[in-house]
This record gives C-alpha cells, sequence and structure tokens, in this order.
C-alpha cells in the first residue's frame, strides 16, 4: 500500500477543518507505510468523535433524538401494529438513531459556526434512516414498509423544525437574513416534502395494492 | 455564581507543552513533550488533539495554521498559544501540585525523592516507601 494512497484515504476520511494539520502532522511523524496506517487508525476516530463533539449542542442533540423517536413511534401507532410487536420499540428506535448519528456526521465536515441549510440536513438523516430500513428488511424482524414511509416523512419534519429553530453556533443568534431563510424553507419545503412522503406514497402504496 | 474554570491531568500536560514549546506548540511536538512529561504512562496523538479541541473550546489556546513545509509533504501546521485563561488556570493547578508535592514530602520525608529517577524503585514497593 503505497504512502500517497494512505494519504489520500486519511485526507478522505478527516473533517476538512482538521486535515490539513492532521495530515502534515502524520507525515513528519512517520516515515513507514505500516507506522502511517497505524498512527492514523488510532488519531482519526478520536479527531472524527472531537469534531463532533464541537458541532454538537447537547440540548438540541438531546431535542432531537427525542423527536425523531417520538416520530417514528407516532408514524407505526398511526400506520401498524408495530408499537405493540415484539421488539417494536428497539426497531423504532433504529432509524432514528442511524439519522442522527448520520447528521451529527454531516455536521462535523461542515466549517464551524456554518449551519446546513435545514432541509438538506433532514434529508441526509432521512436517507441513511431509509437505507438502514432497506438492509433491516432483509432480516426476519422489520418495521413495515408503510411504517417506514411514515416514519420517514414525520422525521423530516421534525429534523427540519428542530436545524430550524436551533442556533448554528450554539449561544449565537440567528442573523435576520438566517430567519428569514429558515421561514422560507420551513414553508414552502418541509411541510410539502412531508405531507408528500408521509401521506402520498403510503396512499399511493394502497391504491396499488 | 460563575463556576471556576477546570481542567483534566491530560489538559494541564498539555497546556505546559504548549508554555514550553512557545511559538513551536504544534500537534507533533505538543505530543511529543506530553509523552516525555507522562511518562511512563503512554498518550496517544489522538487524545492530544482531543484535548487540543477541548482547551480551543474553553477559550484558553487559540491556533492559527502556518505556511507549509516540505518535510510535512507540503502541509501547513496549526500552532497553539496559550491565553490569559490558560495561563491562570495552569498557575492554578501547579499551585495545587505544589501544596500536594509539600504534603507528600511531609509525610514521607525526602528519602523517598531518591527513588524517582528510574522509578522503578517507586514502582516496585507497593506500600508507602520508607521513612528517611
Amino acid at each position: 500500500m503505497s504512502e500517497a494512497w494512505l494519504e489520500r484515504a486519511a485526507g478522505a476520511l478527516l473533517p476538512p477543518s482538521a486535515r490539513e494539520s492532521v495530515l502534515g502532522d502524520f507525515r513528519e511523524r512517520n516515515q513507514t507505510s505500516t507506522r502511517y496506517f497505524m498512527d492514523a487508525a488510532r488519531a482519526i476516530p478520536l479527531v472524527i468523535l472531537s469534531r463532533m463533539r464541537r458541532t454538537t449542542d447537547p440540548e438540541t442533540l438531546l431535542t432531537e433524538t427525542l423527536g425523531l423517536y417520538l416520530a417514528w413511534c407516532l408514524a407505526a401507532w398511526i400506520s401498524s401494529d408495530a408499537l405493540t410487536q415484539t421488539w417494536g420499540l428497539l426497531l423504532l428506535a433504529g432509524p432514528a438513531a442511524v439519522a442522527m448519528f448520520s447528521m451529527m456526521l454531516g455536521d462535523a465536515w461542515t466549517a464551524r459556526g456554518y449551519r446546513r441549510p435545514a432541509i438538506g440536513r433532514a434529508i441526509h438523516g432521512g436517507g441513511w434512516a431509509l437505507v438502514s430500513q432497506v438492509i433491516f428488511a432483509l432480516c426476519p424482524v422489520h418495521l413495515p414498509l408503510v411504517t417506514v414511509l411514515v416514519g420517514l416523512g414525520l422525521s423530516l419534519f421534525v429534523s427540519a423544525a428542530v436545524g430550524w429553530i436551533s442556533p448554528a453556533v450554539p449561544g449565537t443568534p440567528m442573523a435576520w437574513e438566517d430567519q428569514v431563510i429558515r421561514i422560507t424553507e420551513i414553508v414552502v419545503g418541509v411541510i410539502s416534502l412531508s405531507a408528500a412522503v408521509a401521506w402520498v406514497a403510503p396512499l399511493a402504496l394502497v391504491a396499488l395494492a | 455564581m460563575k463556576k471556576p474554570a477546570s481542567i483534566g491531568h491530560l489538559e494541564q500536560l498539555v497546556l505546559t507543552a504548549i508554555i514550553g514549546l512557545r511559538d513551536d506548540a504544534y500537534g507533533v511536538s505538543i505530543h511529543k513533550l506530553v509523552s516525555e512529561l507522562s511518562d511512563p504512562k503512554r498518550v496517544s496523538l489522538g487524545a492530544v488533539y482531543v484535548a487540543l479541541d477541548r482547551l480551543e473550546d474553553k477559550g484558553m489556546i487559540t491556533s492559527a495554521l502556518t505556511d507549509p513545509t516540505p518535510e510535512r509533504g507540503g502541509r501547513a501546521k496549526r500552532c497553539y498559544q496559550i491565553e490569559a485563561l490558560g495561563e491562570r488556570v495552569l498557575q492554578t493547578s501547579a499551585e495545587t501540585a505544589k501544596r500536594m508535592w509539600d504534603s507528600v514530602v511531609q509525610a514521607w520525608g525526602d528519602g523517598w525523592l531518591q527513588h524517582l529517577p528510574g522509578r522503578k524503585g517507586l514502582a516496585g514497593s507497593k506500600g508507602k516507601p520508607a521513612r528517611a
């Protein structure tokens, strides 16, 4: 494995804010590929976790996690009997946890103080939640398709709404331009998107069936 | 009442290293000095990065990228500088350590100090070293 290839791989894994200095440190410390690999394997996870800690506001994290889990529970309550099934509550925590983790990871890759558009962030989380459910569909115990679709719609709404009300940097008030953008987003995008996914898709499925 | 700023053991070592290195305090040099200070306990480079991030968030240090250098593959260094808050907190920690040191010397006497250079004498004897 060449050092250039290793450096490219390490660079792809590191958040942009830390990439330049950390890659330079790796190069300066290590003369061989094996040592470079060992150093990178030990340091990169900690750099990513530290970055995630810096870009995550604990109060927003708690609110969003709770909101997402309740959204999936609500989806199960209105669309199927998943809530009362064995492992039902645990199955519903799965997509919420995946969405939350993927959004935190995505936040770690953004520049400090910059906030990703609320809808883009919500779709990112929802997308990974959907991927996790596609994988889970291969398992004997999984959520019904209707619940997944309704859950996705509701979780998109929750994530975008939390993204809208939370500050870009904890403790910093938003500028009025940001507020206007967020209001536009939440009115035009979030409601139509969540409504489309949560209600139109299941109806279409029922009509097709 | 505002809680006074506090730091952990690793953060104390990192602040000490930054003070000692002055203008050359960056990831590799800080890790090297912290490893020497914490010997025989090993400290990973990743743990030093985490401590540096925490200290920066607490406003005890600031950082800036320097010009790229060839020995680093054309990459820049992130150099760290201690701030007034960091100096104050480190001073408080040093005073606490000094009081602890004085208490230990008072309790055990000066005799146990001769075990310090090799450290094996201290590590080998599980109980309290003999009084001088």
